[in-house]
């Protein structure tokens, strides 16, 4: 029972970041077939602005999450001007800005490595103690981030299905020169995915530091497990995102419990590995770009 | 330029075909002597170890990039697996010396042919994958790889009270033995060894990579990578082409790991990291993509202005994120790409 | 009373990467005029529409729609300036309902003020979309998605209709469907240009037809004189 309850707790907390970092990811693919490898390091960004906006400035702990948030946004936004507006009419865009984007990743992260330096720091927006069951605690910041990744999923999913401008980004997903003869305007929906991408992004970086230590390379791991979940579930589809990153957070926990802790992001891995080799695209993923 | 016509027209056509080919060649063959008499007569001015290591492990990069152009910039497989190819190589020699004491002149050529094959295996993975889909795929090796060797912490082999793991874990391998040059040549002269071999495999590695650029195997990759459909319907057998290039790009690549490993003498994961990716990347981004000479330029400018920022701290790594970013967005063709399009421009002025 | 002119093509020269399929090409359209552009596959009609609509960029020439410069704006642009375009095979959007696919044609400010009164003239024209308003698209049959593809055109309104094909790959019932809705709007005034491969479709009410063959016009006339060059079309068109 209480290997169980261990394997619970920890793959409801990881489960909870990854779905977070997984939401931003499927957006900017689904919308817009980019990967986005800086994305690890807007995770960082998101848990540095919650210390530098609370521990420097003074603000109040639970103000970490909304300024990691607007931080995001605005980065979202910058990584949009200086690499996706130039490059999304070329040839090849789809790898090219791959590759762009890890040189983004590597700035920021450096940038953050020389503002912040590395000694590791903890995440103000964070709540101790928890719920006893039997010997496990189930941790508030466990029930915390759950419910500020469901909520971001919600609004997410609002977004898109209920405004204007989601379905005129879901239009652009499906068919981006049809939406194009709608009056849609391809640069304005790329840079409003990116900004919802970022803050996203912000937000998961708050939620991964609160249980790991921070550092700029915070967000590396995820990254990758955000993506081997977008795969998994079909690229965009938000809801199976969010779903996806539970089961597969319990995996990870499962395996580690079971074979040992330094198995268990392998497990994931290799996961990928043969899903892709399975279906080239996904489990549910189509030919022709993707959907959000 | 218009389609040539009547039978003279074309034929005038190929054979303008065969001598911008031929001056080509020329032009390549001069430019590759001009740089290795530079690279063999400079010891000659004692530059000191310092100087002979860091060409020395230009080498060992230009030869990694050279052979990653092949599949990324050449065949258009955005593969982020070249380095756990490369590690296999290192590896193999290292762990090869370290369990069994296997001379490093022997061990190298199971390294680098161990390597072939894990190239192959990843190659023959990503056959059907496309675009970012590759990266991911290739990605997700490497870091499975990664993982899994520098958390291998389980004492395996113990010599006196050191614990060593199987895979020798987060902190390498060492004392595996290397290529013998200290007792060759002596120990002020042993890295002059390690040069001169690393000037050759990467000069052996160079040839290659041209001969299979020009070679009908070049153009069927380039074919490839444009329009796949056009080339499939031209018979064009891809499934033959990927295994070749990832097998050759993996032999040499493996054959630089384990130039590595004989070199400095210590071989790890942290070669796995991203800042190495992305270095690397510069090299083959800055140098130009596809291009032959590419690889090389690129790790001359790369590696000259990674001395020039050695002070910089964290600046050289955002410099280098900048510059990456800065060449794909704005300079895909790169350094060799621009100096094409200057010199065909000259040359289109001088004959009108 | 004589229309005024509405679109002005004017020496236009188009194609792809910097390869040219339209060359020196010229032509114009009166307001509420219905206009035929017939002839092989492949010699540049899509690659017309295309142009005009903003899809493809001006390699040489000019296009104006009332008056209005659309040299190098881009295609969301020119849909504001009044120009709607129907491409070849639909490209509705599977994964939403007939509804949302609608809905997105009335994506402008100008078109979603009116979006309630728009949808009704949709849904008259085109029984069977309110049907199945709340299905999703890529449940339709060929003919339901064409009727999507040209209801989400109207819903954008404009001064302009270009249709690409309309009777493509289509059952004749479905065609005769289609047709009968073309009809009316233009009988209504609604300025049309169609591209059409089945001439007997479209020479009973257009105003003007247009000849294509290798990316320039090599005919022009009325319906009635089509009659008279069963050896042009022959030719052209292979009977």
């Amino acid at each position: 029972m209480t290997g169980f309850l261990v394997v619970f707790e920890s793959g409801l907390s990881q489960g909870a970041i990854y779905a977070a970092a997984a939401i931003a990811l499927a957006m900017v693919w689904g919308a817009m077939g980019m990967l986005n490898m800086a994305q690890g390091a807007f995770l960082a960004v998101g848990g540095y602005a919650s210390f530098a906006v609370v521990s420097t400035l003074g603000f109040p702990w639970w103000m970490g999450l909304p300024a990691a948030i607007i931080v995001g946004a605005f980065i979202g936004a910058c990584l949009y001007y200086s690499t996706v507006k130039w490059m999304y009419r070329a040839p090849s865009y789809d790898t090219n800005i791959v590759i762009a984007t890890v040189g983004v990743a590597i700035v920021v992260e450096n940038g953050l490595l020389k503002i912040f330096t590395a000694y590791a720091k903890r995440q103000p927006f964070h709540v101790d103690g928890g719920i006893l069951l039997d010997t496990v605690t189930l941790r508030y910041q466990t029930l915390i981030n759950t419910a500020v990744a469901l909520i971001l999923m919600l609004v997410v999913a609002w977004l898109l299905n209920r405004t204007r401008t989601g379905t005129a980004i879901r239009a652009v997903s499906l068919d981006r020169e049809a939406a194009e003869l709608m009056g849609v305007s391809v640069q304005k929906i790329y840079l409003q995915s990116m900004v919802i991408a970022g803050a996203i992004a912000g937000a998961s970086g708050v939620l991964l530091t609160s249980v790991i230590p921070m550092s700029p390379y915070v967000g590396h791991d995820a990254l990758l497990k955000a993506a081997i979940i977008c795969v998994i579930a079909g690229l965009g589809n938000i809801p199976a995102a969010f779903a996806a990153a539970f089961i597969l957070a319990w995996v990870e926990t499962s395996v580690s419990f079971l074979a040992g802790a330094r198995f268990g992001f392998p497990a994931l891995l290799l996961l990928v590995i043969i899903v892709l080799l399975w279906r080239p695209y996904g489990l549910f993923g189509r030919s022709q770009g993707g959907r959000v | 330029m218009t389609t040539p016509k009547t039978p003279s027209e074309k034929q005038n056509r190929s054979i303008q075909r065969h001598n911008t080919r031929r001056n080509e060649l020329r032009l390549d063959i001069a430019i590759g002597l001009l740089l290795l008499g530079l690279l063999i007569i400079i010891p000659i001015f004692g530059p000191g170890r310092y100087i002979i290591g860091q060409i020395t492990l230009f080498f060992i990069w230009a030869g990694v990039v050279t052979n990653w152009n092949l599949i990324f910039g050449v065949a258009g497989i955005y593969s982020l697996a070249q380095m756990a190819v490369f590690l296999v190589g290192g590896y193999t020699a290292a762990l090869m010396g370290f369990y069994g004491d296997a001379p490093f002149w022997i061990s190298a050529w199971i390294g680098a042919i161990l390597a072939g094959i894990a190239s192959v295996i990843i190659g023959a993975a990503t056959l059907r994958l496309r675009g970012p889909y590759v990266m991911l795929l290739t990605l997700a090796i490497a870091v499975m790889i990664q993982k899994l060797v520098v958390t291998d912490v389980e004492c395996f082999y113990y010599e006196g009270a050191l614990c060593y793991p199987l895979t020798g874990g987060p902190r390498g391998l060492m004392k595996f033995g290397d290529f013998g040059f200290r007792e060759f040549l002596g120990y002020k002269q042993a890295p002059l060894g390690k040069y001169y071999l690393g000037m050759i495999l990467l000069t052996i590695s160079t040839i290659f990579a041209f001969v299979i650029i020009k070679s009908p195997f070049g153009s069927a990759f380039r074919a490839l990578r444009d329009n796949q459909l056009l080339a499939a319907s031209r018979g064009i057998n891809r499934v033959k082409y990927q295994i070749l290039v990832f097998g050759m790009s993996g032999f040499f690549t493996g054959l630089m790991g384990v130039l590595y490993a004989g070199h400095f003498k210590t071989i790890g994961t942290n070669m796995l990291e991203i800042e190495l990716l992305l270095f690397l990347l510069s090299m083959m981004v800055v140098g130009g993509l596809g291009t032959r000479w590419g690889p090389i330029m690129g790790g001359i400018i790369i590696m000259v202005s990674n001395e020039l920022m050695k002070e910089m701290g964290e600046w050289r790594m955002i410099a280098f994120g900048v510059i990456t970013v800065f060449f794909i967005v704005a300079l895909r063709e790169g350094v060799v790409g621009l100096a094409n399009n200057a010199w065909l421009r000259w040359r289109n002025r001088s004959s009108n | 009373m004589e229309n005024k002119q509405l679109l002005n093509v004017a020496n236009i020269t188009a194609g792809y990467h910097g390869h040219a399929v339209l060359r020196d090409l010229s032509f114009s359209i009166n307001e509420g005029d219905a206009v035929g552009i017939i002839g092989p596959n492949g010699h540049g009609k899509s690659t017309l529409l295309r142009t005009i609509s903003g899809l493809n960029s001006l390699m040489a020439g000019d296009i104006s729609l009332d008056g209005v410069s659309l040299k190098n704006i881009p295609a969301n642009k020119v849909v504001e300036q009044g120009i709607v375009h129907i491409p070849q095979g639909d490209h509705v959007f599977s994964e939403m309902t007939i509804r949302q696919n609608l809905n997105m044609g009335a994506y402008l400010p100008d078109a979603f003020s009116k979006l309630e009164e728009r949808l009704e003239l949709v849904f008259e024209l085109f029984p069977k979309l309110k049907e199945r308003e709340s299905q999703r698209a890529s449940t339709l049959s060929g003919g339901e998605r064409r009727m999507l593809a040209i209801g989400r055109g109207l819903m954008t309104g404009g001064k302009m209709l270009m249709i690409d094909e309309p009777s493509l790959g289509l059952a004749p019932i479905a065609v005769d469907l289609i047709y009968d809705v073309i009809r009316q709007l233009s009988v209504e005034g609604r300025t049309i240009l169609i591209v059409e491969e089945n001439i007997s479709r479209i020479v009973d009410f257009v105003d003007h037809i247009y000849l294509v063959d290798n990316g320039a016009f090599v005919w022009d006339g009325d319906p009635n004189e089509l009659a008279e060059r069963e050896e042009m079309l022959q030719t052209y068109l292979g009977g």
